[in-house]
């Protein structure tokens, strides 16, 4: 079945709108920018091979979140993937919480590198995304419970990394 | 207090350039396209359908440029009940192996209409290093182009590929469609 001229030029309007963003989401799902232009590409991959058939009730912002989450985590799961980034551990152990916004920056990378990858994407699409628990639950394949409690442990890791007392939320004006 | 959503906009802080990367998604999204459809047509889903779409006397072409040949794909007679097992197509170089369609018309190069009206040239995503032939029906309201090879079980490397057809009678209009899917091609050239 092919993809007829304007669901093609759809699709192009999509990438052209949404690709920033997807990469940006992609960027704080791995940490890489490399990692995420990959991830991108290999999502809106997947969006292009679908996109005639999607519809209305199923718009193809939250479908490529979808496919971004999931290609993330499988991502971290491939062998050459499973690298032991030495330098980033070297960084967050002789990091200056209290240094100003670029120390700041370091801080939150290298306190989500040492979040497990499922736990990170949780947290990115709850956070970053303003996905919903349930939204989060559907992308993720996952129950809400389970999401719920990945990012209470996600929460709690950064906390003590973080060395902050509390860590706010900030999704749909939650607050934990 | 600290704001996670504040600290991941500061992790985002001064993106390095974005990639121009749409040309490349398309073209390997009508890739992985291909090679879903070549899995499809691997698991046995849909030959039927395409066998008895172009039971017709056709004028088929060889897309590597060996001369034309007059042949015929399927039975001419009527369609065998779904359960019968089906006849060999003489459109394959290895013996055995039966025909099946499985390449898929570009919908955005479509086809070229020779200027003599009798010609036409599609564009479509095959198999490398594989003869594809293709079928036409022809009736007074419309032509239908299959496009036909070996099932490719193993040749997985991807090829866009051109096929010329010649029509009984110049096309005059009339409306080109695909045989896998029934959607329509566009024609260039009609002007």
């Amino acid at each position: 079945m092919g993809m007829s001229v304007a669901d093609e030029a759809d699709f192009r309007a999509f990438v052209a709108y949404r690709q920033e963003a997807l990469r940006r989401t992609a960027f704080l799902m791995c940490g890489d920018w490399h990692a995420a232009d990959d991830l991108v590409q290999i999502t809106l991959t997947k969006l292009y091979v679908v996109w005639p058939r999607l519809t209305n009730a199923q718009p193809p912002d939250g479908y490529a979140y979808r496919v971004l989450a999931n290609s993330a985590v499988d991502e971290r799961r491939r062998p050459w993937r499973r690298e032991v980034k030495v330098a980033s551990i070297t960084d967050w152990e002789t990091v200056d919480s209290h240094a100003g916004q670029a120390d700041d920056r370091m801080d939150m990378a290298a306190a989500l590198n040492q979040l497990p990858q499922r736990q990170r994407v949780t947290l990115v699409l709850r956070f970053w995304a303003d996905a919903s628990v349930a939204e989060t639950a559907q992308a993720l394949s996952c129950s809400t419970g389970t999401v719920k409690s990945q990012t209470a442990r996600a929460l709690s890791t950064l906390r003590r990394l973080l060395d902050a007392d509390h860590v706010a939320l900030t999704a749909r004006g939650e607050t934990t | 207090v600290t704001d996670i959503r504040e600290l991941m906009a500061e992790m985002v802080d001064g993106t390095p350039p974005r990639p121009e990367i749409t040309d490349q998604v398309i073209a390997e999204g009508r890739r992985a396209r291909h090679r879903r459809r070549l899995a499809q047509w691997g698991a046995g889903i849909g030959s039927a359908v395409v066998i008895a779409a172009v039971a017709v006397p056709i004028v088929q072409e060889n897309s590597h440029g060996s001369s034309a040949q007059h042949d015929s794909i399927g039975s001419t007679g009527p369609p065998a009940p779904s359960s019968a097992p089906r006849s060999t197509p003489p459109c394959s170089p290895n013996p055995g192996v039966r025909c099946t369609k499985y390449g898929e018309i570009d919908p955005l190069n479509g086809a070229t209409l020779n200027p003599d009206q009798r010609h036409l040239t599609v564009t479509f995503n095959g198999l490398c290093n594989t003869d594809h032939r293709a079928g036409v029906r022809q009736t007074t309201q419309r032509i239908t182009i299959a496009v036909y090879g070996p099932r490719p079980f193993e040749n997985l490397c991807d090829a866009i590929d051109t096929l010329t057809v010649t029509l009984t009678s110049p096309l005059s209009g009339r409306p080109v469609f695909d045989a896998y899917d029934e959607s329509q091609i566009r024609v260039n050239g009609t002007s």
